[in-house]
């Protein structure tokens, strides 16, 4: 019989001799005859009224072969999510009235070389009037910001609610009882996801009518269907072929060349590559939102929390991509893996002018869990209890339910910090050191207790 | 545009090829020549990924002028591979896991083999100094300065069997 | 358009012939690590470049002690070919091995900020840049080439083809400060040239890169230490005038408030650095 373990084992990568070669197929080392070359016109500020785009100029570069505008677009307004029913549309593939960021795709150039399509997007004269600008997230929700939706506010609406709201028990009661009130801001930084490879993909239209789309997309079928939908054609009419991704950590997760690929080459029925270059992968893309988080904990002498208020803005930039359902993750994430009996949770999904801001490694949990255990040190620290101990003490065991209903069922917080005691050189007193996810196996119950 | 026709030697073969004004190494070998290991991450001289070797140095093709490189050897990772199988600082790579993307690898392996070609042992802090200008996004760096020191040690050791 | 023309001179009066005929519709790029980013990146559309690399000016003379560089020698050139700590430390510190290969002594003048890591290193040494046209050659103080934000003293028809140095006299320290690893943009580089006599400063040449919009000498500051022993209370207040009278510019790197904290502490760290060491006669 084969043996077939290798748990334990080192076992080569599938793509390894690919790599090592360089004979691995990124989605741009495909070539083919006629292959052209989209560049987009962007907006230079922030915010403002377009009043006119003239291409002419740029229709006099050599090389040049079309221009694209919002008029080109079948269906130009979308949101990424709506495929899980998340809406309404709120983001245009190529501006219409107004811009609403820095670098928000105005037209599209589709020429010979990216340098004649870049020479050209050069030379599209856009006249705009800027309007104000807002840059943080508590002063987008002032009444007196400028508002960037349709709907007119500058938040996601969750269910009718401002934002996505959590609540379990009566927070106010459990203030009351607690010895003390811990508070504490939090805020985080936007970060590039930068992979080595820039977001990129090539649409080439078949002699069946189908269009073949190569793209670097970790997100294989929310770009054919959000595509599909935008150029309107029907979803068996898109064939796409991903897989190979040259670094993504979510910055390959929106749906933004595929759409302009296949419209370019719908349009000039020649294939068409849409490649950012570097200034556009670190200046346009998406890159994990700021967060910024205010904890109010209720905790009693010995450092047992009893009570949990958050409130919490995410910065999704101008446009949803991902952000509302970041926030929904992020809601269910802010108790940190720690049993709150009493939590109330209000998780806003904020517009300002700035680039959308959408996946990296953890969809909003990764600011929670920083503001977490930020706010589990403040309170050790506060009431000059050990930060161990702290933890410990508070930390959720299977049974246990979360501020937002879900039983617990997979604890691995004590071992995990049981490890890394050990790991650490660091003394567990006997109760700490014995304590276990599994409540039934303690023969008194509650392990904690 | 004026093309203009040049003489380059990649890996060995003399070549003629039409080139632009300007045009960088990294577009002829890739879109004139078809040797695709030569990465295009950022054509700021920023990421490395382009890395390829002239007259034995390490250089971003990505800035040079197609037409500066008339008159040098110039090697890509299409020339160290052999025919068969891998070279030893492919294998190294492949081995120790010094990857995870791949779209870094052909730039570090290039700078890498150009580094055991003037230093046939290097030091970490040697490896980690000559790799700098390389960058990797996903798997860390350890690895990789692993996979140059293995290399290292597998080719001396062939060198000492053979002598 | 594409760029028209590529011109690869191979004498300098082929050069300076192109150079009078073209004048400021003629870029010109010597290793490329300037000018290719920005044609890449569809910043500038160049109608004629001019590339200087074959023009033999990547050598370096040396007589009593005065070192002559020239141009197009590469900052790789520059470790081959001198053992001077000082400039090789500077040629280290200006990118990795690659861009190294690449980008020369002449180009590293016209880095935009913060780039130029060579460059503030040669201007505390007191450089002179020889600079020359068809029919004239002149020699000009470093400190007079750079004229401003963007601009320098030169003329559309003239090329840099060489640097000189002066006998290095006295101690050198040389620091760059980065956020990440390098090679990596300076958010901070220091470069000082000192003389001592018995312990007090008699001359001393304070460049700092990531404290205006090119390389700049701190003539305040090293007012305040001429005539003074390198003590604390000197070395403070020189720091601080250096950091009031910085400029830094403002990028994704670090804000200007920052580089400014950045110039007292390093250019502070750096002359503390000078003290400990011994005088050198």
């Amino acid at each position: 019989m084969k043996e077939l373990r290798s748990v334990g084992t080192s076992v080569r990568r599938r793509d390894g001799d690919g790599h090592v070669t360089g004979q691995t197929e990124f989605v741009d080392d495909r070539s083919f005859p006629d292959l052209k070359h989209l560049h987009v016109v962007r907006s230079p500020v922030p915010h403002a009224e377009i009043e006119a785009v003239d291409t002419s100029q740029a229709e006099a570069v050599s090389g040049f072969v079309t221009a694209l505008t919002h008029e080109d677009v079948p269906n130009n307004i979308y949101t990424i999510l709506r495929l899980i029913d998340i809406g309404p549309n709120e983001e245009p593939l190529l501006a219409e009235e107004r811009v609403r960021y820095q670098g928000e795709p105005i037209a599209a150039i589709v020429a010979d070389t990216k340098r004649a399509a870049m020479e050209a997007a050069s030379k599209v004269e856009v006249d705009l009037t800027e309007l104000p600008a807002v840059f943080d997230v508590e002063e987008a929700l002032e009444p007196d910001a400028p508002t960037l939706k349709e709907w007119g506010t500058n938040y996601f609406e969750y269910e009718g609610h401002e934002c996505r709201r959590v609540r379990y028990g009566d927070v106010e009661k459990g203030f009351k009882e607690a010895d003390h009130i811990i508070e504490e801001r939090y805020q985080t930084s936007p970060i590039e996801q930068a992979p080595t490879e820039t977001t990129a993909a090539i649409a080439k239209p078949e002699s069946n009518g189908r269009f073949t789309v190569y793209t670097n997309t970790q997100a294989l079928y929310f770009s054919l269907d959000n595509t599909a939908m935008i150029v309107d054609v029907p979803f068996s009419k898109l064939q796409f072929v991903g897989g190979t991704v040259g670094g993504g950590f979510g910055g390959k997760v929106d749906v933004i060349v595929e759409p302009l690929a296949t419209l370019a080459a719908k349009k000039t029925g020649y294939p068409v590559q849409y490649k950012f270059t570097r200034e556009e992968e670190m200046q346009v893309s998406s890159p994990r939102g700021a967060w910024r988080m205010y904890y109010k904990d209720g905790v009693t002498d010995d450092g047992e929390i009893v009570a949990r208020q958050v409130t919490s803005y995410a910065d999704a930039g101008a446009y949803n991509r991902h952000t509302p359902y970041a926030v929904t993750k992020h809601a269910a994430n802010v108790g940190g893996p720690y049993d709150i009996p009493n939590a109330k949770f209000d998780c806003y999904c904020v517009y300002t002018t700035k680039q959308p801001s959408s996946a990296m490694r953890g969809f909003g949990v990764t600011p929670a869990s920083f503001a977490v255990e930020g706010q589990m040190d403040k309170i050790a620290d506060e009431l000059g209890l050990d930060r161990w101990e702290v933890r410990f003490k508070n930390a959720y065991q299977n049974g246990d339910v979360t501020p937002h209903r879900k039983e617990v069922e997979d604890a691995t917080l004590i071992e995990t910090m049981q490890s890394a005691a050990e790991m650490v050189g660091r003394d567990l007193p006997p109760e700490y050191a014995t304590m276990s996810s599994f409540k039934e196996q303690d023969n008194e119950g509650d392990s904690r207790v | 545009m004026s093309g203009k026709i040049v003489e380059l030697t990649v890996n060995g073969r003399t070549v003629e090829e039409i080139v632009d004004p300007m045009e960088p190494l990294q577009s002829v070998l890739r879109n004139k020549l078809g040797n695709m290991a030569t990465k295009t991450g950022c054509k700021q001289g920023g990421c490395g990924s382009c890395t390829v070797l002239v007259d034995g140095e390490p250089i971003v093709s990505c800035l040079l002028p197609a037409e500066a490189a008339v008159g040098t050897e110039i090697t890509t990772l299409e020339g160290i591979t052999p025919d068969d199988g891998l070279a030893p600082v492919q294998e190294a790579f492949r081995d120790h896991f010094a990857m995870q993307c791949g779209y870094c690898t052909p730039g570090m392996i290039m700078t890498a083999e150009a580094l055991l070609e003037r230093n046939p042992d290097p030091s970490r802090a040697e490896i980690e100094d000559a790799i700098s200008g390389n960058v990797c996004r996903c798997t860390g760096y350890d690895p990789i300065v692993d996979a140059i020191e293995a290399a290292s040690e597998s080719m001396n050791g062939q060198g000492d069997d053979g002598a | 358009m594409t760029i028209e023309a590529y011109y690869r001179p191979e004498t300098l009066e082929e050069a300076l012939d192109l150079s009078a005929e073209y004048r400021s519709s003629l870029d010109i790029i010597s290793g490329g690590t300037i000018a290719m980013p920005a044609i890449n990146e569809g910043k500038t559309f160049p109608a004629r470049v001019m590339d200087i690399r074959d023009l033999d000016l990547d050598f370096v003379e040396s007589s009593n002690g005065e070192r002559t560089l020239g141009a197009t020698l590469t900052l790789t050139g520059v470790l081959e070919k001198i053992d001077e700590p000082f400039l090789r430390d500077a040629a280290r510190h200006t990118g990795g091995w690659s861009i190294r290969n690449m980008g020369t002594v002449g180009g590293n003048l016209f880095s935009p900020p913060p780039l130029g890591d060579f460059a503030v290193a040669l201007l505390a040494l007191d450089a002179e840049i020889e600079v020359q046209q068809r029919d004239e050659q002149r020699w000009i103080s470093l400190s007079e080439f750079y004229a401003g934000p963007k601009s320098t003293a030169i003329e559309a028809d003239e090329l840099v083809t060489a640097v000189r140095l002066p006998p290095i006299d006295g101690d050198t320290t040389y620091t760059k400060y980065t956020r990440s690893q390098e090679p990596a943009r300076a958010i901070v580089t220091v470069a000082v040239n000192l003389e001592r006599q018995d312990g007090v400063v008699e001359t001393v040449r304070i460049a700092l890169n990531g404290a205006g919009p090119h390389p700049v000498r701190m003539h305040e500051a090293e007012d305040i230490l001429e005539g003074e022993r390198l003590e604390r209370d000197a070395i403070e207040r020189a720091a601080e005038a250096a950091a009031e009278g910085a400029d830094p510019p403002e990028d994704a790197i670090a804000s200007a408030w920052y580089r400014r904290k950045m110039i007292r502490h390093h250019l502070s760290n750096a002359l503390c650095e000078l003290r400990n060491q011994e005088e050198t006669k």
